[in-house]
């Protein structure tokens, strides 16, 4: 009897052991993997193509109605914004920089696990592509958005030469030394950015160089696509149909074009002529774009934002043409795509504002696109110049006191707030950006004004009048100026 | 104590609390930490030059400092921070008022007094006030949670008598008193609260890893220097807190050769790195206000 209570009591002893160790182990486990986790999540590459597969992850299923594939020529030239602005079109841009036509294939399989388009357009300039294997760090860009399954390990076999598949295939060891250039996007959500809360893919371009008008001549001969490229090109078409989904390829208008790219643009459009699909080479077209080869291209290479503009707005006339395709405007699953479209109209509108020049031109945009503005006056600065006096009084900046001041003006009339003529401190913070204005008496009893948005000073000129436009819309400083008193009040950025 | 670390951090400091508003989490965080380790280094090289000052005349004067950052709980903390004013307030107000001899809520009522009164005793100003306040509140909450947090210890089986149950202790107080020094620096309490959300909702952990901190005033080199400076105060208050014997007292006790080392060592320090001479604005001794 003694013996069994005895067997009993270290029974139970021994299961509470077990308990308590088994409780132990789970939590070191969990514990564990979510430091590991989220250390991976911090250290992992976020450029490229990487987050535009992240987001898309994230859409509700079957709300896109056309899905653009291809390289930075897709996301750089076709305007998720105008298709969306001019036609309504739910579009999502689902590419990353050099994406050779495999990586684009895994990308449509792994798309139309969730998404069902009705109409997929294939950007296909890397038909060009001569490499059976690009850079390692395309590699990454192409493949390291997607979610762990089938496809993204066959996107990376099919990527990486066989002897150095299990380093790509083991992420962690590609990036784990990214410690040293960590930064803001590394941490928040969303990248820390604006752009990213409602992104579509698009990656438009402001810059602009002015590039001849590319000739090529007629009569070029065709050159095959290499094999590698050939068979996923393909596979593209016949994946789209056989999901019975429509599909057109684009080729977009660039400076750069050269004799052989358009030799393997005709050879493509002979295979896509095989499948019945319609080939739109706008090179061909450049001109019913009016693309105008001084104003509207990045570099050689892409379109800018004018130029996408006149893409965009070309290829959604042709989508809503040819195919059935709604205009979702106004419905309420479709708001991120209003979003999205108000923020890059909004950096296509500023950067307009960048590129003006004449100080009244800019004074009367200012106030046309209700910019938030900070203002002060340093120095010498004064009102006495006739350009600056004009565009101070039409700020309604009138009570000039000794010595300068700063001024901050809600969209671009309202005076919120005035520093005087003394020592003054003022700051305000909006969900994404911190604002202050800082005037501090210096030792010769002059005073300095400091702009400070997001903990950078602006200040152009040492003497005259400082400006910094700021848009509530993308959350961006849109222009930082100055009318120069040592120079007869001349425009300086 | 006062010009290799705590005029160097003061800049620092300075840098962050002024414009509190331009910065996120690790910058205030940071701030918050390094007006920790001023207020110690200025103070305690404050007291220690008057210790010193009255050796020479032949007066013996109280410690005022015993390693506050090692202690292990904010009663604790108490005991080894401004320790001639801590014993004036206990002697002359806290006992005078009861003490803990008239049960709990008066005493928990005691002790908010004596902490608000410390708090207005720095200034005429709320921020120090709520300073104190926080002090007394620690207190309370203490003595009020003791129970349950031993209830809680037994429970979890968690040995008290190891070296990491030791540093939670040392760390929480640690925070705790940081958390605290952001009112006593603050403005007001108004700046105060901003600067907590701030840490809050700011968050800039990237700046540990691309190099910004080094535009707070301090470049590399300076960092490295006050990194190293705090380094010797560490070990300095470790032979404290360990060997429970002041600095001068433990040196006497060593050969001439590493007394000679250390003492000469120090000087060469101040020498070379202090913060002094020209281009440099002297931070006055904080205290000396009060």
């Amino acid at each position: 009897m003694i013996h069994s209570s005895l067997f009993i009591s270290n029974f139970d002893k021994g299961e509470q052991i077990m308990r308590k160790t088994g409780i132990r182990i789970v939590s070191f486990i969990i514990i564990f993997c979510f430091l590991i986790g989220y250390v991976n999540h911090v250290l992992s590459v976020k450029s490229g193509g990487i987050y535009r597969t992240q987001k898309f992850y994230e859409l509700e299923d079957n709300t896109v109605d056309v899905l653009v594939l291809g390289s930075s020529h897709a996301f750089a030239n076709i305007n998720t914004a105008v298709l969306w602005k001019e036609y309504g079109i739910a579009s999502y841009i689902l590419g990353g920089s050099s994406q050779p036509m495999w990586n684009t294939y895994f990308y449509l399989k792994e798309a139309l696990k969730t998404q069902t388009p009705k109409l997929i357009v294939l950007e296909g300039y890397r038909v060009v592509e001569e490499e059976e294997y690009v850079m390692d760090s395309f590699i990454i860009t192409n493949t390291y958005g997607m979610k762990w399954s089938r496809n993204k390990i066959d996107a990376i076999r099919t990527s990486v030469p066989e002897e150095r598949q299990m380093a790509f295939l083991l992420g962690y060891t590609q990036y784990h030394n990214r410690y040293t250039e960590l930064s803001e996007e590394d941490f928040l959500r969303d990248r820390g950015s604006k752009m990213y809360e409602n992104w579509k893919g698009s990656q438009i371009l402001m810059k602009t160089t002015p590039l001849e008008v590319p000739n090529i001549g007629d009569d070029i001969a065709d050159i095959k696509l290499t094999e590698k490229t050939e068979k996923y090109y393909r596979a593209i078409i016949e994946l789209a149909q056989e999901k019975e989904i429509p599909i057109m390829i684009v080729i977009s208008p660039y400076g750069g074009i050269v004799p052989d790219d358009q030799a393997l643009f005709q050879t493509a459009e002979k295979i896509a002529g095989e499948y019945g699909v319609p080939f739109v080479n706008y090179n061909d077209r450049s001109d019913l774009l009016r693309i105008n080869y001084e104003t509207d291209l990045a570099e050689e290479s892409h379109l800018n934002y004018r130029g996408g503009y006149k893409l965009s707005k070309a290829l959604g006339e042709y989508m809503v043409s040819h195919y059935d395709i709604s205009d979702h405007r106004g419905e309420t699953i479709y708001t991120s795509w209003e979003d999205d479209s108000r923020y890059l109209y909004a950096l296509m509108t500023n950067q307009q504002m960048k590129e003006m020049t004449d100080v009244d031109e800019i004074q009367e945009y200012i106030q046309e696109q209700n910019y938030d503005v900070f203002l002060s006056i340093d120095g010498y600065g004064s009102a006495d110049n006739e350009t600056s006096g004009k565009f101070l009084d039409r700020m309604g900046i009138v009570d000039l006191g000794y010595g300068g001041g700063i001024w901050y003006l809600k969209n671009g009339r309202e005076h919120i707030w005035k520093s005087g003529d003394g020592e003054a401190v003022w700051f305000f913070e909006t969900q994404h950006n911190d604002f202050g204005v800082k005037r501090t008496r210096l030792e010769d009893g002059s005073y300095k004004n400091e702009i400070i948005i997001d903990n950078q000073i602006y200040k152009t000129v040492q003497n005259g009048v400082n400006v910094v436009v700021f848009d509530q819309t993308a959350g961006e400083v849109v222009d930082s100026f100055g009318l120069d008193a040592d120079d007869v009040y001349k425009l300086k950025r | 104590m006062k010009m290799v670390i705590s005029d160097r951090v003061a800049i620092l400091v300075n840098t962050v609390f002024d414009c509190y508003w331009m910065y996120g989490s690790t910058e205030l965080i940071l701030a918050a930490v390094g007006f920790t380790l001023q207020i110690y280094c200025d103070f305690g090289s404050y007291s220690l030059i008057a210790i010193g000052a009255a050796k020479i005349m032949g007066f013996e004067l109280m410690e005022n400092f015993n390693t506050p950052y090692f202690a292990r709980s904010i009663r604790d903390f108490w005991g080894r921070w401004h320790i001639s004013l801590s014993t004036w307030f206990r002697d002359y107000l806290y006992i005078p008022l009861g003490g803990n001899r008239k049960g709990n809520v008066r005493k928990a009522w005691n002790t908010m007094c004596v902490f608000l009164i410390s708090g207005l005793w720095h200034g005429a100003n709320w921020s120090f006030v709520a300073w104190g306040g926080l002090h007394g509140l620690y207190q309370i909450a203490g003595d009020f949670l003791k129970p349950w947090k031993e209830r809680v210890i037994q429970k979890l089986c968690v040995n008290t008598k190891c070296f990491s149950w030791k540093l939670l202790q040392v760390c929480v107080t640690f925070v705790l008193v940081v958390f605290a020094w952001i009112f006593f620096r603050a403005d007001s309490i108004r700046d105060a609260l901003n600067y907590i959300r701030r840490i809050v909702k700011r968050p800039t952990p990237w700046m540990l890893f691309n190099g910004e901190i080094y535009t707070l005033g301090l470049d590399r080199v300076e960092m490295n220097v006050l990194l190293f400076g705090l380094v010797l105060l560490f070990l300095v208050d470790l032979v404290r807190y360990k060997e429970r014997v002041t600095i001068d007292a433990f040196l006497m006790r060593q050969n001439l050769w590493f007394r000679w080392f250390v003492m000469m060592g120090a000087v060469i320090v101040i020498f070379v790195y202090g913060k002094y001479g020209v281009g440099f604005d002297p931070q006055q001794f904080i205290y000396f206000q009060f």
